[in-house]
């Protein structure tokens, strides 16, 4: 996360969502130097809910996860991940908001880089 | 490609598919998101409501009565999460037919009077007053009003002095004062701060009316958190949903709490001078407290925050690194 992305975060009043994917890699790499309590004070001070994946953003998963692999190649270390993330912007008017947007150029103009959100979101 | 229609409601699964394509062969389009929710909701009614054979999980929410749309149909497609800006569409076979039940004639009855009248943007607001006829709580009724009366004024070319505190005002105070506060005791405390911050707004007439719109909106979603909840507001809604509900209500609720802050400061920096009102005053003063204490804790992850951008980024570079040796493989 870029550091001043977590101010504006804070200050945005739409819906943040971190899904438990991103949440699960962001804390397990915080530990052990913060506590879980730390890190959710983190995440409250931010605005973020975690989100869960649940049955039918799974689904959505699957499904983008099997439109991925006709003709391409699918790294099933990484790219089952990304899917999994951008499941949870099934739906307009949804973003999922990345510092790495080329590899989620799949989800089109949902997908949003830090500046994006400056610009467009205020 | 789409999954076979659950078989535990052929009935209901034959309802959604005939609003759609009888809609879609009238109107040349799909309906909205509101246009399914209140025929549904008001075929839902008119064959016996909570006795109705239809068994239609549904729940009152942000734009009234609305269908919960993991328990119906996988071939319903909705492309958008907001009601007024979805389409809906049927995606695959038709269900299983039901011409023979006398729900679904009376369905279709029903469906053809409403496309009749109702297809298009002309009479939508009649329409989903006929929903709130029978909506549980009266506060629901009036506080469209406000809403509405809302999206009237964001019409308006120019500003008519003095029209927020002549037409807004009294529509919500009855819609505040009719809330229903012993049916949700863990959201009533929130009104109080609501009305001081709306009156502040309307005070400023035009020039605070996109920020009361916001505060309006973001108070309403909130309230409506706590209404889907409610053992009058929703119907065969799965347990597990419920407790999903349930289970973020709190997070929810802190989200609405942040928000407001966040309108309050925004509000208070618009004022010419300190705040006059004394109750508002105190609120302004707690927003600020709360967000340097979000400040803080946001500044104290400077190098964690650090430390974790260089590892995301030095991983993404492996992965492609590896990515591209599998691909020439």
């Amino acid at each position: 996360m870029k550091s001043d992305f977590r101010y504006w975060l804070q200050k945005y009043r739409g819906v943040k969502k971190l899904p438990v994917v991103a949440f699960v890699e962001f804390a397990a790499l915080l530990q052990p130097k913060r506590s879980m309590a730390q890190i959710m004070g983190f995440i409250r001070a931010a605005g973020l809910y975690i989100e869960d994946l649940g049955l039918d953003l799974g689904h959505r998963a699957v499904a983008s996860i099997g439109f991925a692999q006709e003709g391409e190649v699918f790294d099933w270390v990484k790219d089952w991940r990304d899917h999994v993330i951008a499941s949870h912007a099934h739906t307009a008017p949804v973003i999922l908001v990345t510092d790495n947007v080329e590899d989620f150029g799949f989800l089109g103009n949902r997908v949003y880089s830090v500046q994006d959100c400056y610009d467009r979101l205020g | 490609m789409t999954q076979p229609s659950r078989p535990e409601n052929p009935l209901l699964d034959a309802v959604c598919h005939l609003i759609v394509h009888t809609y879609e062969a009238k109107a040349g389009e799909s309906p909205t998101g509101f246009h399914f929710n209140k025929y549904i909701s008001l075929i839902n009614e008119q064959t016996g409501g909570p006795a109705s054979p239809l068994r239609l999980p549904h729940m009152w929410y942000r734009w009234g009565d609305e269908v919960s749309r993991s328990q119906v149909a996988a071939q319903l497609r909705w492309d958008h999460t907001e009601p007024p800006s979805a389409r809906v569409k049927w995606d695959g076979a038709p269900p299983e037919p039901q011409d023979d039940d006398p729900v679904f004639q009376q369905a279709k009855m029903i469906v053809d009077q409403l496309n009749q009248r109702y297809t298009g943007e002309e009479h939508l607001s009649e329409l989903i007053g006929k929903v709130y006829e029978y909506a549980p709580f009266r506060f629901q009724i009036l506080f469209r009003e406000v809403r509405e009366s809302y999206l009237d004024l964001k019409g308006n070319l120019r500003p008519i002095e003095g029209i927020h505190d002549a037409a807004i005002r009294p529509i919500l105070t009855n819609a505040l004062d009719a809330f229903p506060a012993t049916e949700f005791p863990d959201f009533r405390h929130k009104v109080p701060p609501f009305r001081l911050l709306m009156n502040s707004l309307i005070d400023q007439e035009h020039e605070g009316t996109k920020l009361a719109i916001e505060t309006s909106e973001t108070f309403w979603f909130a309230f409506c958190y706590h209404l889907r909840l409610h053992e009058a507001a929703h119907a065969n809604i799965k347990r597990e949903t419920l407790d999903q509900w349930h289970r973020r209500l709190p997070f929810d609720m802190e989200h609405f709490d942040r928000a407001f802050n966040g309108l309050l400061l925004e509000a208070a920096g618009r004022f010419a001078g300190d705040v006059e009102e004394p109750e508002l005053r105190i609120l302004v003063k707690q927003a600020e407290r709360q967000q340097e204490e979000d400040v803080a804790i946001l500044q104290d992850f400077e190098e964690d925050l650090k430390t974790a951008s260089k590892y995301f980024q030095a991983m993404r570079v492996k992965r492609r690194g590896k990515a591209a040796s599998a691909a020439r493989r």
